[in-house]
């Protein structure tokens, strides 16, 4: 194989030139390797895989060492056994689809709430310098921290669920859009008005897309902090879903489901995040970002 | 001049005009917000079990304060005290955790920030440990730790050691090699690349991860007090919410936020400022 | 017709193609649970049904003892009058729900009490 590791560098394109170099140096290489497994293997894929097979078999160690493992540590092995029953059983998609639905309905109404007020309350200063320190009042108060007061509201409805949900979705992207209605740089809107553009036009043509990277970058915050509050308002309200899952089965000490819903949980965000949230962000500032200063 | 007029002047030269003028427009919305909350308990148009009148609010600090003898044994966390007790709970494990899981995140991601390919690595095992936000991780501490402070102080040092960690080994994965490289061709030991390279020119990132942390870290707390704990200002929160007195549960919010209003303003942003702007890190416009 | 670069990038979006996935996914997952739903009712069942009642009275054979999730499931449609076994009997239940309940993988089958026709 090559002679040392090649240096990780910023243009991906250097990279794989310095790999194909150190792979090729030889007359006959004795590897040749696609594309995809070239940067695998440049991206430190074979150490990740390494990685993980050396935690799963500590955990199994650790599990298989301690005293009563089932209740404390259970063995990766039981924790699979543990999602195939609930599969079977038709537990699991159930509750996912609940939470996740929660999800989605809870941020898209935080999220159209949020980007109409933000670009309002963006668009004249003095507005957005009475609502700046409120907003960032109500921002302290997590959405978890509201939910004894919906909880006496209204119960332990759903209601209550999505309440907690769309406030803690509203502010952040309230308050990024805000934020970058405030900083599109004010030589376009005079640009546009010695044209002889109207306000609504102003609005349409310069504040929105001068906020679209800030709404990207917003909706990607809002919806991850939806995330969290989602699973905590399951387990206070109790309603049923992921969060209701894990909950439930600590107090019967099922600590198998418990570990199963917890990295559920981590694999949604990541997958939510990785696939869906990032690539619309980074898409808009690339399109969207030269407006910015 | 009248004195009306000195006074203008003289606060506007202590304060800043511009400062002064945004002070007093982002009051107006909490003067709005307050006098309606006042009208709301004179004129009873929301039942007081959902809104309750602002004088109960301050009244319910008297009670929960009922039995407290003094200011000693209010600190001392003596048991009549409850209002200063949550507080102090609070308060106290998030100085507990910062002591002790802030070094920590930050050795161990020096640590894993030095080998490129074992940042490269862990990357992703930081990734996943964050995805599972901190208040994932309450059932499991409870069937370790059981229902109590260790289990609230173990999802805090949790929450701040996993986000100081990975926050600081994209740092120290960031600082170019060129400065590493002179500093050891100068003749320095590891001890001296660590403290002289890798620590300042990660900083941004520590302290992203520092502020990061406190934020989530503050949150998952109140989470996890609500949860399992049985002391503390989420643990007061989900109490007085069980029994219907809406009061306190109002008076913990306000605490909350104001308990997390003054930490951000008040230590955190300085704190940025203060390392890395001033160092020149980060170009913020003014 | 534009073919031009933006309409291309569009469909290859990453967003795009994952929400796409997802939703084929959850669709094909769905449409396989509407379509195996008659399958899983007995023929005395169907033909039952096919009067047009306005209720019926059945017995839900799942494919393991029911659990808490299943006979709140359950409960929620219709009169749960106990278990045995993996069998439920659920009384007074609408046509509507029946197909309903019909449609989840776990049950093995819903046959027509016997006695059903008593209110």
């Amino acid at each position: 194989m090559a002679p040392h590791a090649p240096q990780r560098s910023e243009r991906p394109g250097e990279a794989v030139a310095l790999l194909d170099r150190a792979l090729f140096q030889h007359a006959h290489p004795r590897v040749v390797l696609s594309a995809r497994a070239r940067r695998f293997w440049r991206q430190g894929g074979i150490e990740l895989a390494l990685l993980v097979v050396f935690i799963l078999a500590a955990w199994a160690t650790i599990s298989a060492t301690i005293p009563r493992p089932d209740r404390y540590l259970p063995s990766p092995l039981s924790v699979l056994l543990s999602s195939g029953d609930l599969l079977w059983k038709g537990i699991l998609p159930n509750y996912l689809g609940q939470t996740l639905w929660r999800l989605i309905v809870g941020s898209l109404i935080g999220i159209a709430l949020g980007i109409p007020f933000g670009i309002l309350v963006g668009l004249n200063r003095h507005v957005s310098e009475m609502f700046y320190p409120i907003l960032n009042f109500f921002q302290s108060i997590s959405g978890i921290a509201l939910l004894p007061i919906l909880m006496i509201w209204w119960g332990t409805t759903e209601k209550t669920v999505l309440g907690v949900i769309l406030y803690t979705c509203f502010f952040p992207i309230a308050f990024n859009v805000l934020t970058g209605v405030r900083s599109t740089p004010r030589i376009y809107m005079n640009a546009l008005r010695t044209l002889g553009a109207s306000r609504l036009r102003i609005v349409r043509d310069v504040l929105v897309p001068g906020a679209m990277p800030s709404i990207a970058t917003g909706a990607r915050l809002s919806i991850g902090y939806a995330w969290r509050a989602a699973i905590a308002g399951e387990m206070l309200a109790g309603r049923r879903g992921v969060g209701w899952m894990i909950f439930s089965a600590q107090q019967v000490d099922e600590t198998a489901q418990v570990i199963l819903g917890m990295a559920l949980i981590g694999i949604l965000w990541i997958l939510l995040d990785r696939y869906a949230l990032r690539p619309i962000e980074s898409d808009t500032i690339q399109r969207w970002g030269f407006v910015q200063r | 001049m009248n004195p009306l007029a000195r006074l203008s002047l003289g606060l506007q030269k202590r304060f800043g005009r511009q400062r002064l003028r945004r002070i007093l427009l982002g009051a107006i919305p909490f003067v709005a917000l307050g006098s309606l909350w006042q009208m709301n308990a004179v004129y009873g148009w929301l039942a007081p079990i959902h809104i309750p009148p602002p004088a109960a609010v301050w009244g319910a600090v008297f009670n929960l304060q009922d039995g407290c003898p003094g200011v000693i044994d209010a600190l001392r966390q003596s048991s009549g005290c409850l209002f200063t007790n949550h507080i102090l709970s609070s308060i106290g494990r998030v100085g507990l955790s910062l002591v002790v899981g802030l070094p920590l995140g930050v050795a161990f991601g020096v640590l894993a920030g030095m080998h490129r390919r074992l940042a490269h690595a862990l990357e992703p095992v930081g990734v996943f440990a964050n995805a599972i936000s901190g208040i994932a991780w309450v059932p499991l501490a409870i069937i370790w730790f059981g229902v109590g402070w260790l289990t609230t102080l173990f999802i805090l040092l949790n929450t701040v050691f996993w986000l100081v960690f990975f926050n600081t080994l994209l740092g120290v994965r960031g600082v170019p090699r060129a400065y590493e490289h002179g500093v050891l061709t100068l003749g320095a030991k590891r001890w001296k690349v660590i403290t002289h390279v890798y620590i300042p020119g990660a900083l941004p990132s520590i302290v992203t991860g520092i502020r990061m942390s406190m934020g989530f870290g503050w949150r998952a707390l109140i989470a996890a007090e609500m949860i399992g704990g049985d002391r503390g200002l989420g643990f007061m929160l989900f109490v007085s919410a069980q029994e219907y007195k809406t009061e306190e549960v109002f008076l913990g919010v306000l605490v909350i936020a104001i308990i997390w209003m003054l930490t951000d303003r008040a230590c955190l942003v300085p704190l940025e400022r203060w390392t890395i702007e001033r160092w020149g890190l980060v170009w913020r416009p003014t | 017709m534009r073919w031009g670069p933006r309409v291309t990038r569009w469909r290859e979006h990453p967003t795009v193609r994952f929400l796409a996935l997802a939703l084929a996914l959850l669709a094909a997952y769905h449409g396989y649970l509407y379509l195996t739903g008659p399958s899983r009712m007995t023929d005395r069942l169907r033909a039952r049904l096919a009067q047009g009642p306005t209720t019926v009275n059945v017995l839900v054979t799942a494919k393991f003892p029911p659990e808490e999730f299943h006979i709140r499931l359950l409960q929620q449609v219709g009169n749960m009058r106990g278990v045995e076994g993996s069998t439920a009997k659920l009384y007074t239940i609408t046509p509507a729900n029946v197909r309903y309940v019909s449609r989840h993988y776990w049950i093995r089958g819903i046959d027509l009490a016997p006695d059903d026709g008593r209110k």
